[in-house]
């Protein structure tokens, strides 16, 4: 009895915890996606082929901020300014961003902290992060050409700057030097100024609607187009916000995120549904079981004049309290197992979901039930005689 | 002797067919989930990457100084094992008009991350404009451009958008890049490594061909190696739990069996039957249970993860017949474990408490 | 006669419940015994011990020279086999095996089963038009009688029998006697015999009375 108890208790409980799993699977693992770095890449609009040639064009720095006052805005996890600047006695581009910095949104309470330690979390830093304005990071590309060590000075832009790391990115940062970007504002008298912004977004997957032309949608599409969080939308609406700005998906993260996660979503739906089945089926044969072997109650009760209904009543209400206590028993369970998982898997609590109560109870006692039903029908067909004799 | 008591086994498998299906049919639930699970989760390090891999290069090996790399090269190191994808680009510039614009040459197919409006380019003269140029020159799909000094004309089929620098280059094959500039061999060849791998490929590239430049990309390669560990991780959760809670049933199931037939090791007992001899037989009871169920389960978790594997990732799933062992003796094991405990427990009650009956 | 079974200081203790309290006593070859008493006098609990199925917890019980508290389990399962056999008010059939193989199978534990013997055995308690049916296509009576066959199959020293007739009627318990009576007389085997029934007890030759643990009475019925 305590056996078919733990059992639908285990059916349950992995039902409910698979479930909550695939519920949750998108936003756990879309929010993985986004250490693939920034999906959403803005900056100045051009208006000559000069603008490629060099000629720079910039953004103001006080529209950064506005980013995480569009529609959208508890989509964005984060958004880096970049100012290049070139120090051409050197031969190297110094760039100022923000390293790790609580920015304060209008209207909101808490600061928000961004910067390149959250949305670029591939940085490697050989030395330390520096602290201040006279410390700077050099790429090591740069630096090995010209060998500098970490703890160097280093005279750039007509300023002296302690080498506090080297830093290794993979890309085109590794040629630079990589300063705060007031420092850097200032030294190159482009006060207030940024080259560009890098803006990490939670999106929803693209889908054959997303690729329609926003320009040519009628007027509920175009509605249900901006308020969905594709990154085209999002881009758009950063766009409305930045003065002067183009806001250009960077469509090799943001296509294959929605790629990834539309295929890991179906995955978990899948491995969910077959789990459940499998449960299900698990918990009945047990159920079938130990009925079975309380075919002579059940005769007992027809031999001493209880009738058929009256029989089945009694077992069915009995599966039913079975199906009950699991159900409640396999949903606590759930919320350990829910709460272990993801914080093992993506280091924050799984979502508990209270309808999931009332839902596993139900499914539970269903399959409890439908378990149950079946031996008992079995059983009444059999004589009571035959049965209490032995056989 | 053995003859006999295959022969009583035989009887009582036969005559209570419809137990020793549901036990069974127990260790096929849990031996399938198992069997589908690993199958899936192993074989997703690679299905995943595959998808990954879309992200782009991992690892970009280009010549030391200015120069290209010579095409024998390039075959070589796109041929080392580990080596998922990889794509070579020529790189050049050509003159429109007053303006110098760069161009990369390269297998369009194998493009990724390119957002395309017009035509894919399918022959040599055929080339895809980048937005910015586009934008600039007032390009759109169906124009010529003609480059000075080529001698070939170029037809515009789209109009790409990568959202980064290359927004503002155009991009034809490598053929073309070649007859435009006279460039041979390629200037970089775009690596897609196993992510494990990465390391142990770099110090072998800079031993085997000293005068290449190997840099890994370490957003891609970083990003790939935690998600798919965490995916994994979660995979490998999911399956202890499932399997764990298929197996409580199939010992509550198989359990119920030996209690039911309390009654019969009694009498077996009374009638002189050792200990040994009372489990020996249910021991092969569940063992022929366990094989018809694992025998079936791990057919039916193939079937399994295969239907999965076509849907989520429209390929078939390599099944390692190694990876089959595990559910193959979890499932012996489970089967056997499950009977021999309890009647391990019912030999132990004396008979005359078990016959004193109802 | 020779005794066969010597009874010394029994007592059955269970938890709550002291079942025997103290039984000597000697029962000689080829006697048929029959134990009397009310429900509750501990007359199940002494035939279970004599037939090892239970142990006591005081006291010695030797069967033909054999202390078999010194045996051990396996030992004791091979000395049952080897010199006893059992029947009990319920049949206690293998509900999956057919009559001849139900008595193959008390063969099988013992030795080597033989189909021609045990239908043999089946033909002599009057059940050869029966030997493929299942326990559950045989009457209480006719259980009862294969249980017998079963029982005697390997020419056991002592039949020990629980109520064999407890759940038949008259008509049927006449006939498991008669059986039990000329299967005795031709073969000579012990039969201790527990019942409650007077009719039943009276066709011992000899009734041993028991009461809440004790024996009260030790009658020769002379026949």
């Amino acid at each position: 009895m305590i056996l078919i108890v733990v059992s639908v208790a285990a059916g349950t409980a992995i039902a409910a915890s698979l479930v909550s799993l695939s519920m949750d699977i998108e936003r756990k693992v879309a929010r993985e996606l986004r250490s693939f770095g920034a999906n959403i890449l803005v900056k100045p609009k051009l208006t000559g082929l000069a603008g490629i040639a060099g000629q720079q064009r910039y953004l103001d720095e006080a529209d950064i901020i506005k980013i995480k006052t569009i529609f959208w805005r508890h989509n964005i996890l984060g958004m880096v300014p970049f100012l290049y600047v070139r120090d051409r006695d050197r031969g190297i581009t110094i760039a100022g961003t923000w390293y790790e910095r609580a920015v304060k949104i209008p209207g909101e309470e808490e600061p928000f902290l961004t910067g390149v330690k959250g949305v670029m979390p591939w940085w490697q830093i050989d030395g330390e992060w520096p602290d201040g304005e006279d410390e700077i990071l050099v790429g090591v590309s740069y630096a090995e050409r010209h060998g500098i060590k970490k703890g160097d000075r280093i005279r750039l832009l007509g300023r002296d700057f302690t080498v506090t790391g080297l830093l290794n990115t993979g890309s085109s940062e590794d040629e630079m030097a990589v300063g705060e970007l007031e420092a850097i504002q200032s030294l190159a008298g482009l006060d207030g100024k940024v080259s560009r912004v890098f803006v990490s977004a939670l999106t929803t997957p693209m889908d054959d609607f997303a690729y329609k032309d926003p320009d040519k949608m009628t007027r509920t599409e175009y509605e249900k187009w901006y308020c969905t969080g594709y990154v085209t939308s999002i881009a758009r609406q950063i766009e409305e916000v930045v003065k002067g700005a183009v806001a250009t998906p960077v469509w090799s993260v943001a296509k294959t995120e929605g790629d990834v996660l539309n295929r890991l979503k179906l995955l978990v739906y899948m491995l969910t549904v077959m789990s459940l089945a499998g449960a299900a089926l698990g918990v009945s044969s047990t159920m079938i079981t130990g009925l079975l072997r309380r075919r002579h109650e059940i005769a007992l009760m027809k031999a001493i004049g209880a009738d058929k209904r009256k029989t089945i009543t009694i077992f069915l209400s009995e599966a039913l309290l079975l199906g009950i206590t699991g159900g409640i028993v396999g949903y606590l369970l759930s919320l350990i197992l829910t709460g272990y998982i993801g914080q093992r898997v993506f280091g924050t609590a799984l979502e508990q979901r209270m309808m999931l109560l009332p839902a596993s109870m139900a499914s539970s006692v269903v399959i409890a039930v439908f378990g149950a039903y079946l031996p008992i029908r079995k059983a009444l067909a059999i004589r009571p005689a035959m049965l209490l004799r032995g056989e | 002797m053995r003859g006999w008591f295959f022969y009583f086994l035989r009887r009582a498998i036969q005559q209570r067919m419809g137990r020793f299906l549901i036990s069974s049919f127990s260790v096929l639930l849990t031996v399938s989930l198992l069997t589908a699970l690993m199958i899936i989760s192993t074989g997703l390090r690679q299905k995943m990457g595959r998808q990954l891999s879309a992200y782009g290069a991992n690892m970009i090996v280009s010549a030391d100084g200015s120069g290209s790399i010579p095409i024998e090269t390039a075959q070589r190191v796109s041929a080392l094992s580990g080596v998922r994808e990889f794509d070579y680009h020529l790189y050049g510039e050509i003159s429109l008009g007053s303006e110098v614009v760069e161009v990369v040459g390269l297998d369009v197919s194998k493009a990724r991350g390119l957002r395309v409006r017009g035509g894919m380019p399918s022959e040599e003269d055929e080339v895809i404009v980048g937005r910015m140029i586009a934008d600039l020159l007032g390009l759109k799909a169906g124009d010529a451009i003609v480059p000075e000094g080529g001698g070939m004309e170029l037809k515009v089929t789209g109009i790409f958008e990568t959202g980064s620098d290359e927004d503002a280059s155009i991009i034809m094959s490598l053929d073309a890049v070649r007859r435009l500039t006279g460039i041979r061999g390629v200037s970089a060849i775009l690596l897609n490594v196993e992510p494990s791998m990465i390391e142990s490929m770099v110090s072998r590239i800079r031993q085997d061909f000293p005068y290449l430049r190997v840099k890994t990309i370490r957003q891609i390669a970083v990003a790939e190696e935690r998600l798919l560990r965490k995916i994994q991780l979660l995979l490998s959760l999911v399956t202890i739990v499932v399997v764990f809670s298929s197996a409580v049933s199939l010992a509550s199931t198989m359990g119920a069996n030996v209690i039911e037939r309390m009654e019969e090791i009694g009498l077996m007992m009374a009638l002189g039957a050792r200990k040994g001899d009372v489990r020996r037989f249910f021991f092969y009871e569940a063992l022929f249970e366990g094989v018809a169920g694992t025998v079936g389960g791990i057919i039916v978790g193939v079937v399994m993860a295969e239907g999965i594997s076509i849907s989520a990732f429209g390929s078939y799933a390599s099944v390692d017949p190694l990876y089959l062992l595990l559910p193959l003796f979890t499932g012996l094991l489970l089967s056997v474990t499950a009977i021999s405990i309890p009647v391990r427990d019912a030999v132990r009650v004396s008979p005359s408490v078990i016959l004193r009956g109802e | 006669m020779k005794e066969i079974i010597r009874v010394e200081g029994l007592r059955k203790e269970y938890s709550t419940t002291v079942a025997l309290r103290g039984v000597d006593m000697i029962i000689r070859e080829g006697e048929w015994l029959s134990i009397m008493g009310p429900s509750g006098s501990g007359k199940s609990t002494l035939l279970n011990i004599l037939g090892g199925l239970d142990r006591p917890t005081e006291g010695r019980v030797i069967i033909d020279g054999t202390d078999i508290n010194d045996l051990r389990e396996d030992d004791l399962s091979v000395f049952r086999r080897e010199n006893i056999g059992f029947v009990f008010q319920q049949s206690h059939l293998i509900p999956y095996l057919d009559a001849t193989e139900n008595v193959m199978l008390a063969q099988y534990f013992h030795s080597i089963p033989d189909r021609a013997e045990a239908e043999e055995a089946l033909r002599r308690v009057g059940l050869g038009h029966r030997l493929r049916h299942r326990p559950s296509q045989l009457s209480g009576g006719e259980q009862q009688r294969l249980c017998i066959a079963r029982a005697l199959i390997n020419n056991p020293r002592i039949l020990l029998a629980d109520e064999p007739t407890g759940n038949l009627d008259r008509a049927n318990t006449k006939m498991i006697l008669e059986l039990l009576k000329r299967l005795h007389t031709e073969e000579h085997f012990t039969v201790v015999l527990v019942t409650h029934d007077p009719y039943v007890s009276g066709w011992a030759e000899r009734i041993v009375h028991m009461e809440d643990g004790r024996i009260t009475g030790d009658e020769s019925v002379t026949g």
